[in-house]
Parts: structure tokens; sequence; C-alpha cells
């Protein structure tokens, strides 16, 4: 049996999703189908105002919906401080952790040049700009992952502030909370050693 | 049905992530390039062992009309020297040009030791520019893409024709001297001797000109070539 056309195309556009296989394209297809119009009106509304309001902050290049992100323009937190990240997502995760008051700065990725991701297809050249007359109460925090590509990316970032003058710091290594020492793997036992500290 | 699974030993030369946290990686391994789907590796504490130029001892399962999964792994070596910009930005090009140059699950001799041993020169050696183009034209030549240069005259060839892959004295781009000593001299010696030869900055910049051109024309586009200028100048 052959399916309507119009169904094939709704699977075909499912399945352009990320994480999103035929299988999984073709089960929400027919789980939309079975959904009341309005309720499908409701999620095409969404998808469009979505598209059309969000966009970056034109400072720090996280998404939001208003001229500048809410973080940018609240006052009360730390302007000398700007963690440096590879994703929106990661902002959400610091957030998460409440630990961080100051600012942020969002990559969009990290070097990866066989990927054809450059210095020059990150914001990079953004994050330069902010710390233009930056004095040396500045501090970066480069929170990229701990991937080669996230420290390689972190490495070139603190090679180019090096002449600015600001204090730049790299987001710490280590043993996730509440792991047994025998369960963790010998790059993050290693890299956990030489970065212990002092106990005070 | 229970599908035998296997062991053995690669370096990672290509990785991405896909958005259901599965790690997709290229390994090279003494046998050949092979895909590997590392499930949910990003979310999970094997992250820091599928990552990129890092020495594993895998274990491996393939079910028929599927790729290899990987069940284990283990870390057998990094270099973490090779983070450095300019470090970085060498091993992307001579990762791509190995993944370009070989086919899936087929096995070129000598690959995998060249490979090896030019990742711990850039990692190590204090001119990994040097190293980088001396091993380009080591893997072109172990893959069947070496270009033509023996040159019969007691003068120096004057010019490299791109096209014919060699040296030629009326066709092509007008070769510095010193580039023209340097290929006439490279199939004559070992590694270890090349890299004692010496190469003004102007020289070494028209060999990266010839390379580029050369594999662009004879093997195929390099991402990795655009983002060498910015990485090398930091």
């Amino acid at each position: 049996m052959k399916y309507p056309s119009s169904l094939i195309q709704l699977i075909r556009e499912l399945s352009r999703l990320p994480g999103i296989g035929p299988k999984s394209a073709q089960k929400m297809a027919f789980h939309l189908f079975e959904q009341p119009l309005e309720d499908i009106e409701r999620l095409a509304k969404v998808l469009l105002a979505a598209k059309k309001e969000l966009h970056l902050c034109p400072r720090c290049y996280n998404v939001t919906d208003r001229p500048m992100c809410d973080v940018c323009t609240d006052l009360s937190r730390i302007q000398s401080q700007i963690c440096v990240v590879e994703s929106p997502s990661d902002v959400i995760a610091i957030e998460r952790s409440g630990e961080f008051r100051g600012l942020y700065h969002v990559l969009h990725g990290s070097i990866s040049p066989m990927q054809g991701i450059g210095p020059e297809q990150l914001h990079i050249k953004g994050l330069l700009e902010r710390l233009s007359g930056a004095t040396s109460d500045q501090e970066v925090i480069l929170a990229t992952g701990t991937t080669v590509e996230g420290d390689a990316t972190s490495l070139y970032i603190q090679r180019l502030l090096a002449p600015l003058g600001v204090q730049v710091s790299r987001i710490a290594y280590g043993l996730p909370v509440g792991g047994a020492l025998e369960f963790a793997d010998e790059v993050t036992l290693s890299r956990a050693m030489a970065g212990r500290q002092k106990m005070v | 049905m229970n599908f035998p699974s296997f062991n053995l030993r690669g370096i990672v030369i290509k990785r991405w992530v896909l958005p259901n946290q599965d790690v997709m990686l290229y390994l090279l391994t003494p046998s050949g390039k092979m895909k590997v789907v590392a499930r949910k590796a990003a979310s999970s504490n094997m992250q820091s062992k599928v990552n990129l130029f890092q020495d594993l001892h895998v274990q491996l399962q393939k079910k028929p009309g599927d790729i290899h999964v990987l069940l284990q792994v283990t870390l057998e070596g990094a270099l973490p020297r090779l983070i450095t910009p300019q470090r970085y930005a060498y091993a992307h090009v001579i990762a791509e040009l190995v993944d370009l140059l070989l086919p899936d699950n087929q096995a070129l001799e000598g690959i995998f030791e060249l490979f090896v041993s030019t990742l711990r020169g850039l990692a190590t050696h204090p001119d990994p520019e040097w190293v980088a183009q001396i091993m380009l034209f080591r893997i072109l030549g172990i893959s069947g893409f070496a270009p033509y240069l023996i040159w019969p005259d007691h003068d120096l060839p004057p010019r490299f024709d791109l096209k014919r892959g060699g040296f030629s004295s009326d066709e092509g781009f007008k070769l510095e001297p010193q580039v023209a000593l340097f290929l006439c001299e490279l199939g004559r010696h070992t590694v270890r001797e090349l890299l004692d030869f010496t190469l003004e900055p102007a020289g070494r910049n028209q060999l990266w000109n010839l390379l580029e051109r050369y594999m662009g024309h004879h093997v195929g586009h390099l991402k990795s070539w655009s983002a060498l200028g910015a990485l090398t100048e930091v």
C-alpha cells in the first residue's frame, strides 16, 4: 500500500529534524493526524511565532525574543565576568547550577577545521569587540567542552585575549560529584589529579 | 541472535555528535578506515575516550547491514599538546587527507604507522609546520599520489606542472630554487634527514601553495585549509 502524498511529505519533513529517523517520523506523523485540528493549528502557530521572534542577542549571541537577552539586560549580574560557552544549552546548564552571576558569550560551536569550522565561523570576533577597552578586572571564563575541539578553541581564545591584559581562566576538570573513584575513566582521573586544589 | 564481537586498535581521525547523543567515529586501524557508532557516548563517561586523535583499543560488533557498534573502549594514548592552535590545524589537515584518501574498510599498507608517527611528530617537534609539510608528501606517496619528482638535468627544475603532477621546463608555476632543491631531495632521504633540511618562510609558503593546489587537483579539496591561516597566526 502506498501512503497518500501529503502523509509522505509530512514524514519526509519530520525525518529532517535532528535525531528523528524515518520510523519515528512515521509515528509522529500518525500521531499528528489523530490530533484535533485546533491542536495542530496551535502547534503550527507556535512554530511560526518562534521562528519569527527568536534571534541571537547582538551582545552575547544567546537565543532571545527581545532586542537583548535577559542576562545582558540584568544590571544586577557581575558585569566584569564573561563565561564563554559553545552553545545556548550550555548557558541553561550553567544557569541551573546557580553558581555563576556574570555574563555569557555563546560561540555557537568549537573550532573543527576538517568540518569547515574555523575561528571565523564562530562568534569570537564579537567577544573581542566586547572586550575592547576592558581593564585587568575583567575575567573571561572559558567553559567550552572538554573535547579536543573544545580545548583547542579555549587555547586559541586564550592566546587572542593575552594581549588585552584581561584575566582568563578555564573551567575546572574533574570527578563528578557523588562519583566513586574506581568508576572514573583514566582521562578524567588524570585531569582531576593535575587540577587538584589545596584544602584550607 | 548473538553477533560476534572483535577487538582492534584505532586512532580517531574524525568524530561528530548526533542529536541523540550518539558519537560517530572514523577510526584509522592497521586494517583500514572504519566507521563506528558509539551509542549515547556524548552523554556518558565514554565521551572522554572517544576524542579526536586519541589512540584506542576498542571492542566492536557488527550486525549485517549495520555499521560497527562500539561496545567497549580503552584509552591507549593521547597527545594533549595537539590542542595548541598551530599543531591542531596541521593535525586536522593530515587527518582530513587520510580520510579523503582511504575508502571505508579498505587497508593501505603502512598508512596507519605513518599517521601515528605524523601525529607524534606534530605533537612533539619544535617545528610542526615542517613536520606537516614533509609528512603530507609522505602520505600522498604511500597512497599512490606522489608527484613525479625526478629531474634529469644538472640544473634545478624551473617549474611544477600541477596537471601532470611533476617537474616541467615550460608549463606550470615557477619554483623558487630552494623549493625545487627540496622537492628533488624528497624521495632520496628519510623523514629524519628531511627534517634537518631548511626552507625559508617564502619557500614554505610556496610549498603550502603547491601542496594545496596539487591535492586540490589530484585528491580533492580539504576543508581544513581555510582555517590554517587563522590558527597558525596566533
